[in-house]
């Protein structure tokens, strides 16, 4: 009788010491208790899945090492357990939500979820056209500048969630006073392209819309692939160079950051490649020229009012004119405002390499139609 | 005298300089040249790369050509201030004339959204111009000179608040572009549009060799310098349009920079020790070239990939100089 | 030469326009004649406006009402070019030359005669080392501005305004910071300027004595003029008539303060307590001097009083009215003696 209430004592305190399951500061221990979601490309979030709680780590951007926030959503249907890890609590699905950048609400609406958007800020920037219905007919706030929205509508708007886009070293102002959970959605500081995509299935716990965020995501992420191989399939990889001179430097993505990522999986030699990291570097014009003045193929991006040709461009810089592909008439150009640039980066980096396969292997592609970039005249 | 021959060596001092450091322009740079090379593309005779040619020619030529005429003009422009207001501490940027040309190309990046390069030169020359034409209006109404001044310093707050509401609605992108042009650049006039600022530079430095008599007059105060037969509201409105054009000049074309043209006078007085514009203005000249020469060969950070911005670059040259100014001040003539 | 007026002023009020309409007049209405070959003294207390009179006498106030004819033509018609080779002046205001030399400040003053960059010429040059030399500053050429002395520095103006070389000069208050000797060369250096060139000058001096000693004329200026009340007219004339016919006294007589038109000298005004002085005129006057001093009225000898015998400078006889008869042999001793008695 004492031996088996022994064993059955032991084994009690065994089970219990195995499902205490530590959720502190971002050290995730594999043990029987939650299975942790492999995140593929985002290094910026983990999700690791408890029988009653999700938590989700997001990681510093600036510090890598540190967790900027812990979110831990609990289904509203469920009763709060009584003790959750430290972190924001969020009590899932979101029914009204608000959102500091269009993107991340146009990745909602993807999912399905438009009646959660309550209020956006920036509408300017605004391209998805169901939200700009909305904005229009009044479902959908107009929140203001992004550095200062209108916490008073936020107020109003009785938001369960806001989605923010975190900067280094600056807090949200007066709406972390409101007690409002505040996303801190670094997805923008992600290196590969897919890696921002995937945080859309963050987005999705937190709107009920996992799986169907998940399935979003692998098509996105399939079809991406499957661009990706077809271009490493061909075996020309054409030398590009990117961007313009700004000022007295020339502002060189670096060849592990997103742009250097997306070019190199569009089956391009990008000519800045082995600039390590991700951080962009200022280089001088001479450096460049010297580098660079026989590339294949260039590219830039442009927001002015006037569409770039190449009489602007030399005009701009006459020493413009000294690189091949002014020479050779092989420069593409792409609008951020008129084109859907900036959004579909995140949301359909698929698209993107697309334009970009085209650019650099017309013939893997026929029949295709330029979405963003065009031929300057 | 053993006066003249302390100037004389200067010219010679600062003649030599001006010529090393232009020479140094061409010489060093991000990309490794050698100086065989680049004087055989001086001369014509170079059979190599050809983006070297291009880069010699067609990037440092400019870009130490427009350097040289920046500093002068902006060193000759600050002198010009600090002699009318009779307050060492003045300078182009204090009137706000930089912030007025800052303004325009504000509005036309940021707000319109034009890009042209001609926009962006007539934007800050329309700046500078606006806020040039206020201050010498109310220059015929003020005769008090650090009356005008502390106007002048206002005008420049009220250009700089425009100019933080329009970055403060502005998306990043623009922001970004605004900052960068904010942070000075020799590099942006290439040899097709060199003539232009060249042409507007030097005639506000003639003109303002011609006043090297007044503004020696002024020295002793207006009643004096009136007496003497000085016309003092025509002077000033000369001194003004000089500094004008000088500093709206460099603005256009080089973006804002910051502490050439308060400094360097006081570069140039110290080396002469004296006041006395005859020498002092062509030394300002002569010294503010060569600061500008040298503050350009430095934005290029020997061994590294990187550039530094030339605004970084020019308060290490000017803020210690006027710092020991003041500190010394007891000791140096010209502050007694 | 014949003697000309070269500066007259009619009805002259002077002043300042204060902002908007509003004018601080001065003086309502001044009439005064300059005359080439004459020193000029502008006396007057502190506030009275001479400052004033002199910069708008020059040109560089404009007046209130009234007009300034220069060689007989308006002051207004003059061009500025013209005007500055015409009337020279010195100043009280502070300047910033501090970094220029002696002889830099002092080339200033060809400015009138110069080109357009201010080349100085042999002539040009030799106008400005006489101008240094005359007031006794050429050893200090080379020195800056700054380093120099108040007085020094009052000196290289006064240089300078020669070496414009104009037929008026107005000064005002140039001796304010000298010493005794400079401020004598100075006076001296002017009225030689006025007899050998024949220059018109107008001076504004707290100096009385060399005012009335060196100056050919007197200009007496009031204090201003209260609540738009008219001011009192500017009085003009040799010293030794304004002294003669009592307005010098009048002028100078204030509280405390006598002007003593035998000496020419502003004291104290004198008590009521009469010593006679007599004997060596010299003597005499320094005794009467130190009695004044110690509170006592120089006068003739009487019986009824005490009296000082000067026989020379070393000896004095003090006679007291009781007969009592005292030697002295300086003037120290003597006014110990009366000291004594009165106590």
């Amino acid at each position: 009788m004492t031996r088996q209430f022994f064993i059955g004592f032991v084994f009690i305190i065994l089970m219990a010491s195995l499902c205490s399951c530590e959720s502190r500061s971002g050290v995730t221990a594999e043990t029987e208790c939650f299975k942790a979601d492999s995140v593929y490309y985002a290094k910026g979030f983990e999700i690791s899945r408890f029988d009653e709680w999700t938590v989700v780590n997001v990681r510093n951007p600036w510090d890598t090492l540190k967790i900027l926030r812990s979110y831990v959503l609990v289904d509203k249907e469920r009763p709060l357990p009584d003790s959750l890890p430290e972190g924001i609590i969020i009590r899932t699905p979101i029914e009204k939500a608000v959102f500091y950048t269009s993107v991340h609400a146009s990745m909602v609406v993807k999912m399905g979820r438009i009646d959660a958007i309550k209020g956006v800020c920036e509408i300017q920037y605004v391209t998805d056209s169901l939200i700009l219905k909305r904005i229009a007919d009044g479902t959908i706030a107009d929140l203001g500048l992004a550095t200062a929205p209108n916490i008073e509508k936020i107020i109003e708007l009785d938001a369960e969630l806001i989605i923010a886009s975190p900067y280094e070293n600056s807090g949200y102002g007066a709406a972390e006073k409101l007690g409002i959970p505040i996303v801190e959605a670094a997805d923008y500081m992600e290196n590969h392209p897919l890696g921002r995509t995937e945080w859309g299935r963050f987005y999705g716990l937190l709107f009920g819309e996992g799986e169907r965020a998940d399935s979003i995501f692998f098509a996105t992420r399939d079809r991406y692939n499957h661009l990706k191989n077809l271009a490493a399939k061909s075996e020309n990889r054409p030398r590009v160079l990117l961007e313009r001179k700004y000022g007295a430097s020339w502002i060189i993505p670096a060849g592990g950051s997103y742009i250097g990522t997306i070019h190199s999986d569009a089956g391009a030699d990008y000519i800045f490649s082995d600039f390590k990291g991700s951080e962009s570097v200022h280089q001088t014009f001479e450096s460049v020229l010297d580098r660079a003045y026989d590339a294949d193929i260039w590219l830039f991006k442009y927001d002015t009012k006037h569409e770039y040709t190449y009489d602007i461009l030399k005009d701009e810089y006459q020493p413009y004119s000294n690189f091949r592909p002014f020479k050779e008439k092989n420069i593409y150009i792409c609008h951020t405002i008129r084109t859907t640039y900036y959004d579909d980066i995140t949301l359909h980096p698929d698209r993107l390499l697309e334009d970009l396969i085209f650019i650099y292997h017309p013939e893997l592609l026929p029949g295709y139609n330029l979405r963003y970039y065009a031929p300057m005249k | 005298m053993k006066v003249r021959s302390k100037y004389i060596t200067v010219y010679i001092c600062l003649g030599v300089a001006l010529l090393l450091l232009f020479c140094g322009g061409l010489l060093y740079g991000a990309v490794r040249i050698p100086i065989r090379s680049v004087l055989e593309i001086l001369a014509g005779t170079f059979e190599g790369r050809q983006t070297w040619v291009q880069i010699v020619m067609q990037s440092r030529l400019p870009q130490t050509i427009t350097a040289l005429f920046a500093g002068a003009s902006l060193a000759v422009s600050g002198l010009l201030l600090q002699t009318l207001f009779k307050n060492p501490l003045a300078g182009p940027s204090i009137l706000g004339i930089s912030d007025g040309a800052y303004l325009g190309v504000a509005l036309v990046m940021i707000y319109f959204s034009f890009n042209t390069y001609l926009s962006t030169i007539l934007a800050a020359f329309v700046g500078a111009s606006v806020v040039l034409l206020i201050i010498i209006g109310f220059s015929r109404k003020v005769r008090n000179s650090v009356m005008l001044l502390i106007i002048g310093i206002m005008v420049g707050y009220l250009a700089s608040s425009i100019i933080s509401i329009l970055n403060y609605h502005a998306s990043p992108d623009k922001v970004h572009q605004f900052v960068l042009w904010g942070m000075g650049d020799f590099t942006g006039v290439s040899m097709e549009k060199l003539p232009w600022f060249v042409i507007f530079a030097a005639c506000g430095l003639l003109g303002s060799i011609f006043l090297i008599k007044p503004l020696n007059a002024l020295l002793l105060g207006e009643s004096y310098a009136a007496n003497l037969g000085v016309r003092i509201r025509r002077i000033r409105v000369a001194i003004l349009l000089c500094t004008g054009i000088l500093t709206a000049a460099t603005t256009a074309f080089c973006g804002p920079i910051s502490f050439i043209g308060l400094a360097v006078p006081h570069i140039a007085r110290l080396l002469l020790g004296t006041s006395n514009h005859k020498q002092l203005l062509p030394i300002t000249l002569l010294a503010g070239a060569c600061v500008a020469l040298l503050c350009n060969m430095l934005t290029v950070v020997p061994g590294s990939n990187s550039i530094l911005p030339l605004n970084a670059i020019t308060p290490i040259i000017g803020a210690p100089v006027i710092i020991y100014v003041i500190v010394n001040r007891r000791n140096i003539q010209y502050f007694n | 030469m014949k003697q000309q007026i070269t500066i007259s002023a009619n009805g002259l009020a002077i002043g300042y326009s204060l902002r908007g309409r509003k004018r601080k007049v001065i003086h309502n209405s001044l009439d005064m004649e300059l005359s080439n070959g004459e020193v000029t003294c502008l006396l007057g207390l502190n506030g009275a406006g001479k400052s004033t009179l002199i910069k708008t006498l020059c040109g560089l106030l404009p007046p209130l009402a009234g007009s300034v004819k220069v060689f007989g033509a308006p002051l207004g018609s003059y061009s500025h070019n013209r005007l500055s080779t015409l009337i020279g002046v010195v100043l009280t205001e502070k300047t910033y030359a501090g970094g220029i030399t002696v002889y830099d400040l002092v080339s200033l003053g060809r400015y009138p005669h110069t080109g357009i960059f201010g080349q100085l010429k042999e002539s040009d040059h030799e106008a400005i080392s006489q101008s240094l030399e005359a007031v006794g500053i050429a050893h200090k050429a080379s020195s800056y501005i700054s380093e120099l002395s108040d007085g020094e520095r009052q000196k290289v103006f006064i240089a300078k305004v020669l070496a414009q070389e104009c037929p008026i000069i107005m000064l005002d208050e140039p001796t304010a910071f000298l010493d005794v000797t400079s401020r004598i060369e100075i006076m001296v250096l002017l009225r030689k300027l006025a007899r050998e060139q024949q220059k018109s000058i107008l001076l504004s001096t707290h100096d009385l004595d060399s005012a009335i000693q060196l100056g050919d004329k007197l200009w007496l200026q009031e204090r201003g003029a209260k609540d738009n009340r008219a001011s009192a007219p500017m009085v003009c004339g040799t010293p030794e008539d304004l002294i003669l016919n009592g307005v010098l006294e009048s002028f100078f007589s204030k509280k405390g303060v006598v002007f003593d038109s035998y000496s020419g000298k502003i004291s104290p005004v004198p008590s009521e307590n009469p010593v006679g002085v007599d004997g060596e005129a010299r003597s005499a006057f320094w005794v009467g001097n130190a009695l004044k001093r110690k509170g006592f009225a120089p006068t003739a000898p009487a019986e009824n009083i005490i009296s000082v015998q000067c026989v020379s400078s070393t000896e004095f006889i003090v006679s007291f009215p009781d007969g009592k008869n005292i030697k002295a042999k300086s003037i120290e001793e003597l006014l110990s003696l009366f000291t004594n008695s009165s106590s």
